[in-house]
C-alpha cells in the first residue's frame, strides 16, 4: 500500500517539521468541517480540530503505518470529538437542560447565508446533531468526507457490515426528521 | 434480489459512485416500492447537500501555531523547572488552607478569672501588712535563727 501521506508522517517522525506543515495544510479545512459536524458547532469544531493537530504532532514518536494516514487522523478526530461530546452531555445532564441541542441548531446557520436556505440548514444540523454518535459519525465519514465503507470501518474500529447498517439507519432517521424537506421534488424546490 | 438487498446495494453503489448492477436495475423496473425508495434517497441527497461546508476561520493558523510553539516550549522545559511550577500553586493552596483552618489564638490573652485575681492582688498591695512584708519576712528569718548560733557568729566577727 503506497500512501504518500503516511510517508510524510514518517518523514515528520524522522525530524522533518515541514512534512507536518504539509499534512496540516492538506487536512486543516477537512478536520474543521468534520469536527464541526460531529460536535454540531462551528466554534467547538475549530477548537477540536486544533487539538487534533496537536495530538497528531505528539503522535510522531509512536506513529506506525498500519492503515492509510487519513484513517489514522480521522480516528484521532473521532475519539476526540466523542470525548468532548460526552463531557458536554454530562454537563448538560447535570444542569438538566437541552441548550446544547438548541445551540447546535442555531449556531450552524450563518447570518451571511441565504435566508431561503437557513431554515433547511438549521433543520439539517439539528437532525444530524440528534443522531446517535456512531450513526452520525458513519454518515459524516461516508457522505460528507467521502470515505469508503472499508476506511470508515477502520476509523470506527468496526466491520464494513456494521457501517452499512449504521448508514442505513442514519439515512432512515434523517429521512423522518427532514420529511417536510424530502417530501417531493416540488416541495424541496419550494423549501429552497 | 430481495427488496432489502436491493436497497442496501443502492446505497452502497451511491457511495461507491458506481452504477447499480444489472439485476438491481431489473428489480427497480419491476418494484414500485423500491423505485419510490430510490427516489426518496435521491431527494434526501439533495437535502443533505445543503449541509454547511465549514472551513477554518480567520486566525486559525495563527492560533494553532502559537499553541504548538507553547506545547514545544513546555516539552523543552527541564523537569525540575516544570516540577517547580507545579509545586508553586500547590504550596500556595496549602498555605492558604493552613491560614484558614489553623486555630486562631484567643483574643483575651489573660483569662477572666486570672484578671479578677490580679485586680484583687493589686488591692491587697494596699494593705499595711503587705506593705511591710519585707520586714515581716526578715522577722521570720530571725525567728528561725538559733540564738547560740547567732552568738557564735558575733564572737568570730572581728571588732
Amino acid at each position: 500500500m503506497h500512501d504518500p501521506e503516511a510517508a510524510l508522517m514518517l518523514d515528520f517522525a524522522g525530524g522533518q517539521e515541514q512534512a507536518f506543515v504539509t499534512l496540516y495544510r492538506s487536512y486543516r479545512d477537512r478536520m474543521v468541517s468534520y469536527c464541526a459536524r460531529l460536535l454540531a458547532d462551528r466554534a467547538q469544531g475549530e477548537e477540536a480540530a486544533q487539538d487534533v493537530f496537536l495530538k497528531l504532532y505528539r503522535a510522531r514518536d509512536t506513529y506506525q503505518v498500519q492503515s492509510r494516514f487519513s484513517t489514522f487522523l480521522y480516528r484521532i478526530a473521532t475519539n476526540h470529538c466523542w470525548n468532548l461530546r460526552a463531557r458536554l452531555d454530562n454537563k448538560l445532564v447535570r444542569r438538566g437542560d437541552d441548550s446544547h441541542e438548541r445551540s447546535a441548531a442555531s449556531s450552524s446557520s450563518s447570518p451571511a447565508t441565504d435566508l431561503a436556505n437557513s431554515e433547511l440548514r438549521a433543520a439539517l444540523a439539528s437532525a444530524l446533531a440528534r443522531l446517535p454518535d456512531k450513526q452520525r459519525t458513519a454518515l459524516v465519514l461516508v457522505h460528507y468526507e467521502g470515505l469508503s465503507y472499508k476506511d470508515s470501518a477502520l476509523v470506527l474500529e468496526t466491520s464494513e457490515g456494521a457501517i452499512k447498517s449504521l448508514i442505513h439507519r442514519a439515512r432512515e432517521t434523517m429521512m423522518g426528521e427532514l420529511a417536510s424537506f424530502v417530501a417531493t421534488d416540488t416541495e424541496v424546490q419550494h423549501a429552497l | 434480489m430481495r427488496c432489502d438487498e436491493l436497497r442496501e446495494s443502492l446505497l452502497q453503489a451511491r457511495y461507491a459512485r458506481v452504477e447499480p448492477q444489472a439485476d438491481a436495475l431489473a428489480h427497480l423496473r419491476e418494484c414500485v416500492a423500491c423505485r419510490s425508495f430510490a427516489d426518496a434517497q435521491t431527494r434526501l441527497d439533495h437535502v443533505l447537500a445543503h449541509g454547511e461546508q465549514v472551513s477554518a476561520g480567520p486566525g486559525f493558523d495563527t492560533r494553532f501555531f502559537a499553541q504548538l510553539a507553547e506545547a514545544k516550549a513546555r516539552a523543552r522545559r527541564p523537569l525540575r523547572g516544570r516540577l517547580w511550577w507545579t509545586l508553586v500553586p500547590t504550596l500556595a493552596a496549602a498555605a492558604a488552607a493552613a491560614m484558614i483552618l489553623w486555630p486562631k489564638p484567643a483574643q483575651d490573652f489573660v483569662p477572666r478569672e486570672d484578671l479578677a485575681l490580679a485586680t484583687e492582688l493589686e488591692l491587697v498591695e494596699e494593705l499595711p501588712v503587705v506593705q511591710h512584708l519585707d520586714e515581716a519576712e526578715a522577722f521570720e528569718v530571725l525567728a528561725e535563727v538559733d540564738v547560740s548560733e547567732l552568738e557564735a557568729v558575733t564572737k568570730e566577727t572581728p571588732p
